[in-house]
C-alpha cells in the first residue's frame, strides 16, 4: 500500500495524527449554550419534509386516476345536453335515437319522412340492401347533417334524458314545431333523431338508457360467455325474446337458461318482434320488423353502403346488362352463412388491412380457383370459394386441407401477405375476388372482377 | 433537570469527539466553516437527544447528520480563502507543524474533487479508521460496495495527488529557470 499510494499514505498518516480542530472544551461551552437556544430550522415541522418520492408518486397515481374518472363519466353521457353540444368535434357523425309516442311521424313533411326513411335505412342491416344497389347518395331530399364519415354512426337514446321534457308536450306546440324544434338541436356534428313505435306491435314499451343499454350488453356477454353459448366476446348475439321462450344465435335455451336468462332481458321486455342484436361496437333493443327497427340502440353502427366492390350488374361489350354478380354474389352469401353461420366470431377483430392491387387479385383469382379444382373441393369454377384464413388455419369450402394440399394455399397467402386474422377469408366467384376482413357484416379488404361478362 | 441532559449528552459526545470534528473538518473543507457545522450538527443532536433510538451508535448518527446538513444546509456564501485562513489558524494553535498541515490542507483539498461517496468512504477508512461494515451501515450500503468505493476513491487520489505533484516539479523548474 505504501509503495503504491506513498504520498496519500503520508496524508493519510498526518490526518490521523492531528489533533482535531477544536477541544472538547469549546465543546462544552458551545453545548451548555444549547439549553437556551430554539431548535434549528430543520428540527421544525416543515411541510416540505413530506415531499418526497413515494409521497410523489401517490400524488400522481391518485391525480391520474380522478382524471380518468372524471373523463370517464363525462364520455359515457351523464351531463346535461348543453354540456355536450359543447364538446369539441368528433369525426364521426352522432345521432341521437329515442322513442317517443307522443309524435306521429306519419304527419311529417319530407325532411321527416326522409330522416325515416334514412334512419331505417341505417339502422337495419341487410344484405338485400347492399344486392339493392342503393347508396346514401342517391337518396334525394334535404339532408340535416352531412355524413362525413360513411362508416360509423353513434346511436343513442339519450333524448330521453336530454330533453325528456319535450315528452310532455304542450297543447299548444304542434307534431311539426315538436319536429322542427329537434332538427334545431342539432349542433355541429351533433343532432337528434325520434322515431316511433311501430303501431300495432304487440310488445312491451322499452325505458332504457345509455347505461343500462351499456349494462345489458356487458352482462349479457359475460353470461353467454360462460354459459358457452358464445364462443368469442366479439361474436354477435341476436336474441329473440317472444315471450315464452328465448331464442339465442337461432338456438331456443334450455330452461335453466331460460329463468337466468329472462330475468337478465327482463328490462328489455317482450313481443313477437321484440330482440337484442349485441355486436362488439353497438346494442340494440326493440322490434326488428319489415320495415324497420323500432327501439333504443347504444354505440357504434356500421352503415352498410354500396360499395364499389358489390357490383350488381355490369355492361357486355356489346352494351347488354348482365346481372352476374347479384347471383355470385347471392351464392357467395348463401355458402358464407352455411359455412361460417351469421354469427361466428373467432377473436379479437384484426387491426391490419388487406390491401392487394389489382394484379395480385388476379393472380390469387387464377392460382387458387386452379388449386381448388385440382384439390377436388369444386368441379368447376362455376362454384363459389371460400378459404378462411384465420389463426386455427386455412379452411376451403369449410374443410381442412390435407398437409400435401395446405403447401399450395399457404404459398399464395404468404406471396402477398395475407395474415391470419379473425374473420378474414378469400371468396372467390366466377368473377370477383374478395380477400379481406369479412366482421360484423361489413367488408373491409381488396375486392376486384375478373375477367369478361 | 436541563443540566443532566446536557451532562448525558457530554458524557455520550466525548467519545465521538475526535472523529467527529475531523470528520467535519474534512468534509467542510473549502466550503463552510467545520466550527458551523459542528455547532449545528450538535444543537441539532442535542435537541433530539431522547429520541436517538440507538446511543450507543451515537457516532454514526453525528456522522450522518453532519454529511447531511453538509449537503443540505443553506450556507452563507463565505471568501473560501478566510475559510482555509481559519482553518489553518485552529490547528496551528493545537502546535501542527507548517509541513502536516500543508499536507492537511493537500489533502482535504485533493478529497473535495472526489465523488461524494468515494470521498465520504476514504475520509471514515483512513483518517477515522472507522471498518468497511461501519462505514457500511453509516452510509447504508454493503461492505462489497464500499470496498470498491474506497478502492476507486485511493486510486483518484492518487492520481489528482500526482498531477499536483507533476505540476509543481513543473512550475519548479520554470521558477529556476528563470531565476538562474
Amino acid at each position: 500500500m505504501k509503495k503504491k499510494n506513498g504520498i496519500a499514505e503520508r496524508l493519510f498518516e498526518n490526518a490521523r495524527n492531528t489533533p482535531p480542530e477544536f477541544d472538547l472544551n469549546h465543546i462544552e461551552e458551545m453545548v451548555n449554550q444549547f439549553s437556551g437556544a430554539p431548535p434549528t430550522p430543520n428540527d421544525k415541522n416543515n411541510w416540505t419534509k413530506f415531499i418526497n418520492i413515494k409521497n410523489g408518486l401517490i400524488m400522481s397515481l391518485s391525480m391520474t386516476t380522478c382524471i380518468y374518472l372524471i373523463s370517464l363519466f363525462f364520455t359515457t353521457g351523464n351531463l346535461p345536453s348543453s354540456i355536450l353540444e359543447n364538446k369539441p368535434t368528433i369525426s364521426e357523425n352522432i345521432y341521437d335515437v329515442a322513442e317517443t309516442k307522443n309524435i306521429n311521424t306519419t304527419t311529417h313533411s319530407k325532411t321527416d319522412q326522409y330522416l325515416k326513411e334514412e334512419l331505417q335505412e341505417e339502422i337495419l342491416p341487410s344484405k338485400k340492401h347492399l344486392n339493392q344497389g342503393i347508396s346514401i347518395q342517391e337518396i334525394q331530399g334535404p339532408r340535416v347533417s352531412p355524413l362525413d364519415n360513411k362508416e360509423r354512426q353513434f346511436i343513442s337514446p339519450n333524448f330521453n334524458q336530454t330533453d325528456s321534457s319535450q315528452n310532455e308536450k304542450p297543447n299548444n306546440i304542434s307534431d311539426r314545431d315538436l319536429k322542427d324544434e329537434l332538427l334545431s338541436t342539432e349542433s355541429g356534428k351533433e343532432f337528434s333523431i325520434v322515431t316511433s313505435n311501430e303501431s300495432g306491435l304487440d310488445s312491451e314499451p322499452i325505458s332504457l338508457g345509455q347505461l343500462k343499454l351499456r349494462r345489458l350488453k356487458k352482462i349479457l356477454y359475460k353470461n353467454l360467455m360462460a354459459d358457452e353459448l358464445i364462443k368469442s366476446k366479439y361474436a354477435v348475439v341476436n336474441i329473440d325474446l317472444p315471450g315464452t321462450k328465448i331464442i339465442i344465435n337461432g338456438k331456443k335455451i334450455n330452461d335453466d337458461l331460460f329463468l337466468k336468462y329472462q330475468e337478465l332481458t327482463m328490462e328489455a321486455g317482450t313481443g313477437k318482434y321484440r330482440k337484442i342484436k349485441i355486436n362488439r361496437a353497438n346494442i340494440r333493443v326493440g322490434d326488428f320488423t319489415e320495415t324497420g327497427f323500432s327501439g333504443e340502440g347504444y354505440g357504434k353502427f356500421t352503415e352498410e353502403i354500396e360499395s364499389p366492390y358489390y357490383p350488381r350488374s355490369i355492361n357486355d361489350k356489346d352494351g347488354n346488362v348482365l346481372y352476374v354478380f347479384e347471383k355470385e354474389n347471392a351464392e357467395l352469401d348463401a355458402l358464407a352463412d352455411r359455412l361460417l353461420g351469421q354469427y361466428y366470431g373467432g377473436g379479437a377483430p384484426p387491426r391490419d388491412h388487406v390491401d392487394l392491387e389489382f394484379e395480385a387479385l388476379l393472380d390469387l383469382h387464377q392460382n387458387l380457383y386452379a388449386l381448388v379444382i385440382k384439390d377436388g373441393f369444386i368441379d368447376s369454377k362455376e362454384f363459389p370459394v371460400i378459404i378462411e384464413v384465420d389463426k386455427t388455419g386455412i379452411k376451403v369450402n369449410g374443410k381442412i386441407p390435407t398437409s400435401a394440399q395446405l403447401s399450395g394455399y399457404q404459398t399464395m397467402v404468404t406471396k402477398y401477405k395475407i395474415k391470419p386474422a379473425a374473420f378474414r377469408s378469400i371468396r372467390l366467384t366466377t368473377h370477383q375476388i374478395k380477400v379481406g376482413d369479412f366482421g360484423d357484416g361489413q367488408f373491409t379488404g381488396s375486392s376486384s372482377t375478373i375477367g369478361d361478362y | 433537570m436541563v443540566d443532566t441532559k446536557e451532562k448525558k449528552f457530554l458524557k455520550a459526545y466525548m467519545d465521538c469527539h475526535e472523529a467527529f470534528v475531523k470528520y467535519c473538518s474534512a468534509i467542510s473543507y473549502g466550503k463552510m466553516d467545520a466550527e458551523d457545522l459542528v455547532q449545528d450538527v450538535l444543537l441539532s443532536a442535542f435537541h433530539n437527544f431522547e429520541k436517538i433510538k440507538k446511543q450507543d451508535q451515537f457516532l454514526h448518527y453525528l456522522i450522518r447528520a453532519a454529511k447531511n446538513r453538509s449537503i443540505s444546509h443553506l450556507r452563507k456564501k463565505r471568501n473560501k480563502q478566510e475559510l482555509l485562513d481559519k482553518h489553518a489558524n485552529r490547528l496551528t494553535s493545537k502546535e501542527v507543524n507548517a509541513e502536516t498541515l500543508l499536507d492537511i490542507q493537500l489533502l482535504y483539498k485533493t478529497l473535495t474533487e472526489l465523488p461524494e461517496q468515494q470521498k465520504d468512504a476514504l475520509i471514515l477508512f483512513e483518517i477515522l479508521g472507522f471498518s468497511m461494515a461501519e462505514i457500511a451501515e453509516i452510509q447504508g450500503s454493503t461492505s462489497g460496495a464500499i470496498k470498491t468505493k474506497i478502492s476507486r476513491g485511493r486510486k483518484l487520489l492518487k492520481k489528482l495527488l500526482e498531477e499536483q505533484h507533476n505540476v509543481g516539479i513543473k512550475i519548479s523548474t520554470r521558477l529556476k529557470t528563470i531565476l538562474l
